[in-house]
């Protein structure tokens, strides 16, 4: 079956799962369909290791009966099959509580005529198994080339073709398709070990992966594997630092996590339920002044780009915080009608988050600092949006006079996400492209460090 | 056995391995899934959200030596079936066999027989409980500002043959239930959960129960409002039995597990046979113990759960493997080889994974420490498997002075390194306890129910990330 027809037929059966919904006494009813092929290769010592292919299929119908939800899912969308699906769902709905604060979305906020983002690559979904092959061993070939103390834990090359429809007893429906592939390639070394160290089998690992939706947009295989070879070797020789209060730097790929933190506190069923540091604070100062962060889901081609909301709201571009006054929540019908407020099109999270760049550069920053730390990675759920509370596992590098002076690791940071956004010291001038969060690296005033 | 379920015959399945080995390869397997969840979600005092999903697929893989060959179709007319098998078969390079692969039905044990599956209970039955459980949280305090309940319940049943001849079926219950609660007091406020469940039926669910848990949520939350920051710096750590075993989990589970072995990424790459931990210490990964959520009667590819010794007294006896790497390291399988569902390959995977108890009584233990850390309950870990470093996070902790529990602490990250920290475990107590059936598993994208277990110990020194002192 051709693309074009997968779309037709998806938003087809959508449609009839709505219709079916309703005839069976739903006041309201709300339809996703999702079909998808999903390839993965995976390469180690220059030959594939593994190789993977399926097709999937998703229905999910929510439906409500006088202000009641129930919802049901299924990989299985025979039209039988469906119809007793949605039985089940008119029975679970019994037993709900009426929720006044559901509604489907104003009907005006629709996507009627969804954009096209263009986030199909037809390129990509002809290319074959053994150009893919190609790829993921370049990638490896260049990361062992960089130094002899690297071992390949394999490179890998995986695409998914994906169609999704939606429609609901508003009249909405819709479908898209789009296309998304990543590469990665990963390894470690082993690393020196000192006299009376237990942990006689150490190794540092690490690797570097990129995510795109169009084949040309990809770095090139050789700069994938040459950044992973450095992500591995830079922690060689770690140890753990002392204990103290430092400024700490978070490089780009961490400092997303902490933008990913924010977020989280800023979306709506957070707030209504008063489980966000940020509840009540639209409007106020709750970052440093040089923090400016737009969501933008409507850049064509990008990874996070979406027409519409899981409800079939029309997303549009927003300043979400402006020199660091927080001008919005993130909501949905749900959480809007909750809060008395407007959806702003976020059922289902975000769009391409993008963090304004400062004016000075990652060496810059690093120049600046007298004794601090620089974080390579983050483990560990120690974060807590409710109260802000933050404390997590990290490794990184020791900064001392301006120079990156050796690898450190087995330490934690410590803090409260209230005061570290406050105290955003500077956001770095560049931003690491390819990801749903864009941003460059920041630094922090002050953070307790805790090694020995 | 339920091969109408997948629409399946002995000659089918036949056809189907035939295909999947066309090309050559070690071995290849089949694996069918049918599995539904039905998930309840109280808020705000109502039952807010009732869904139910069905999952149906089947993978087909083919392996040779360290490479293998998947594909999975949700479509189970033949047709899709003998097209998966040639695709999981593209791996294989060579003429392969014109075998044929006859299978014959494979008993196993039971360690979860479950009478009365929770989800085939009547919603009357299943929703009282959720209620019952928002009422005692707000009866208990005056300080509930919130109160959050989810009831889950799966049912998996697996039907799995092999080009071994092997034909295997397995029904997996699941039950979870969990209180959340935010409690408020002077403009303070503090969040707790508690939650209990397992491979287990209708007659686990009680009123006092869930009574007791809702109490143990609100409790834990009340004294994280009393709660001090921890100091920050290297001190001696005693972990509580039962939910503690995440240590375990984090800090040897994982590197233990055989395909990081098997590549050598793993801190404890070629090192069985040798001392690895204090001779305090003996540890197992076990898929026998009953009704546990780690519990599993066979793995899904098709061999037997068993107890595993992982280290005894000290000494690295054992690796957790799946078939490919217990090929690789020519041994049997230790029966570790799951997936979350027919959409992935399985892999080394936990089970159940404790320590067994040791001499000292939890007061012995506590008395020996002038000043340190006690750790009750916790919310995860994590770790990485090359340098062995992991983080775990408690939620319930006290400080400790003179021998004695003072007050409790909130925000901090314990870290350590596995070898290290083990090789520190400076007391070993006799009480042991099995965590409360929560706990979830992430590796590489793939989801799995695990058990944990530990009896009190003592680790001489570990950093605890706080921010006073």
């Amino acid at each position: 079956m051709t693309e074009d027809n997968k779309k037709t037929q998806l938003r087809d059966t959508a449609e009839w799962l709505v219709e079916t919904a309703v005839k069976m006494g739903a006041s309201t009813a709300e339809a996703h369909m999702n079909h998808s092929r999903d390839f993965e290769l995976e390469v180690r010592g220059s030959e594939i290791e593994n190789l993977s292919e399926a097709e999937s299929h998703g229905a999910s119908i929510t439906v409500s009966r006088d202000g009641k939800r129930a919802s049901v899912q299924s990989s299985d969308t025979e039209r039988n099959h469906l119809r007793t699906l949605i039985e089940k769902a008119m029975y679970l709905c019994e037993y709900t509580d009426k929720d006044d604060s559901f509604s489907l979305p104003p009907v005006d906020r629709l996507a009627r005529e969804p954009q096209d983002l263009d986030l199909f690559d037809q390129r990509l979904a002809v290319l074959s198994v053994d150009d893919k092959f190609r790829l993921a061993q370049r990638a490896e070939k260049q990361m062992m080339a960089h130094n002899n103390r690297i071992i390949s834990n394999g490179s890998s090359f995986s695409d998914t073709i994906s169609t999704s429809a939606m429609a609901s007893s508003q009249g909405f429906s819709a479908s898209i398709q789009a296309t998304i592939a990543g590469m990665g390639v990963s390894g470690f070394a082993n690393d020196d070990v000192v006299d009376g160290d237990l942990n006689t089998g150490r190794k540092q690992s690490g690797g570097w992966s990129q995510q795109t939706r169009f084949f040309d947009m990809f770095d090139s295989p050789e700069s994938l594997g040459e950044r992973a070879a450095i992500d591995i070797l830079r922690l060689l020789g770690a140890k753990k630092p002392h204990t103290g209060k430092y400024p700490v730097y978070f490089e780009p790929a961490t400092a997303r996590t902490l933008w990913r933190h924010l977020l989280s506190a800023m979306t709506g069923s957070h707030i209504y339920r008063d489980e966000s540091f940020l509840a009540g604070k639209v409007g106020e100062q709750v970052t440093s002044d040089n923090v400016t962060i737009i969501d933008d889901p409507l850049i064509p081609r990008a990874l996070a780009s979406h027409p519409y909301d899981d409800e079939g709201v029309a997303c549009a571009r927003r300043d979400l915080i402006d020199a660091g006054v927080l001008n919005t929540y993130l909501l949905s019908t749900y959480s809007a009608n909750k809060l008395g407020l407007q959806t702003t099109g976020h059922a289902g999270g975000t769009g391409n988050i993008l963090i304004k760049p400062g004016d000075q550069s990652e060496d810059q920053l690093i120049k600046s600092i007298d004794k601090g730390v620089w974080i390579t990675g983050l483990s560990g759920q120690g974060v807590n949006v409710a109260t802000g509370d933050y404390s997590r596992g990290a490794e990184g590098l020791w900064i001392e006079k301006g120079q990156v002076c050796y690898p450190i690791m087995e330490f934690t940071i410590n803090s409260n996400l209230k005061t570290m956004f406050q105290h955003i010291a500077a956001v770095a001038s560049e931003p690491e492209l390819g990801w749903s969060v864009v941003t460059p690296g920041l630094l922090i005033d002050e953070m307790s460090v805790s090694g020995v | 056995m339920n091969l109408d379920r997948f629409r399946l015959t002995p000659s089918r399945i036949e056809r189907v391995l035939q295909a999947a080995m066309s090309r050559g390869g070690d071995y290849a397997d089949l694996f069918c899934e049918y599995s539904r969840f039905e998930g309840l979600g109280l808020e705000e005092g109502i039952l807010k959200s009732a869904v139910s999903n069905i999952e149906c697929g089947a993978g087909v893989r083919v392996v040779i030596g360290e490479k293998s060959g998947y594909a999975y179709t949700e479509l189970l007319e033949e047709s899709h079936l003998l097209s998966a098998a040639k695709t999981a078969a593209a791996i294989a390079q060579d003429h392969g066999s014109q075998h044929s692969f006859s299978v014959g039905a494979h008993a196993i044990g039971n360690y979860y027989p479950v009478p009365n599956p929770m989800i085939d209970e009547s919603m009357d039955e299943k929703i009282q409980f959720v209620y019952l459980a928002d009422r005692s949280a707000r009866a208990h305090s005056t300080a509930i500002k919130q109160v959050s309940v989810y009831m889950g319940t799966a049912q998996r049943l697996i039907l799995m043959a092999d080009s071994r001849g092997r034909l295997v079926e397995d029904v997996q219950p699941m039950l979870r239930f969990t209180v959340s609660v935010v409690v408020e007091k002077n403009g303070e406020r503090q969040n707790a959960m508690a939650g209990d469940g397992g491979r287990l039926g209708a007659d686990f669910l009680t009123s006092s129960r869930v009574e007791m848990l809702a109490k143990k949520a609100v409790d834990e939350a009340l004294v994280l409002l009393e709660a001090k920051p921890a100091p920050a710096g290297m001190w001696p750590v005693i972990l509580a039995p039962g939910d503690s075993g995440i240590l375990l989990h984090e800090a040897i589970g994982h590197p233990l597990e055989a395909d990081f072995n098997r590549k050598q990424s793993s801190a404890y790459s070629n090192r069985l046979g040798q001392m690895v931990a204090d001779s305090q210490c003996t540890i197992v990964d076990d898929g026998t113990v009953a009704s546990d959520r780690g519990a599993i009667n066979v793995d899904d590819e098709l061999n037997e759960s068993q107890r595993t010794v992982l280290i005894e007294e000290g000494r690295l006896r054992s690796y957790m493997c799946d078939e490919m790497s217990a090929r690789f390291f020519d041994i049997e399988s230790t029966g570790n080889g799951r997936r979350e569902s027919y959409r992935f390959q399985p892999m080394p995977r936990m089970r159940t994974t404790y320590m067994l108890p040791g001499k000292y009584s939890a007061d012995e233990i506590i008395k020996s420490t002038s000043k340190g850390l006690y750790c009750k309950t916790f919310r995860g870990g994590q770790v990485n498997i090359s340098n062995g470093n992991f983080t775990f996070v408690p939620s319930e902790a006290y400080w400790i002075e003179d021998g004695k529990m003072t007050y409790p602490v909130k925000n901090c990250t314990l870290i350590g390194n596995g070898p290290d920290a083990l090789s520190k475990v400076s007391m070993v107590g006799s009480d042991f306890a099995i965590s409360a059936g929560i706990w979830t598993c992430g590796k590489e994208g793939q989801s799995a129910p695990v058990g944990v277990g530990l009896p009190t110990i003592k680790i001489s020194e570990m950093t605890v990330g706080g921010s006073s002192g």
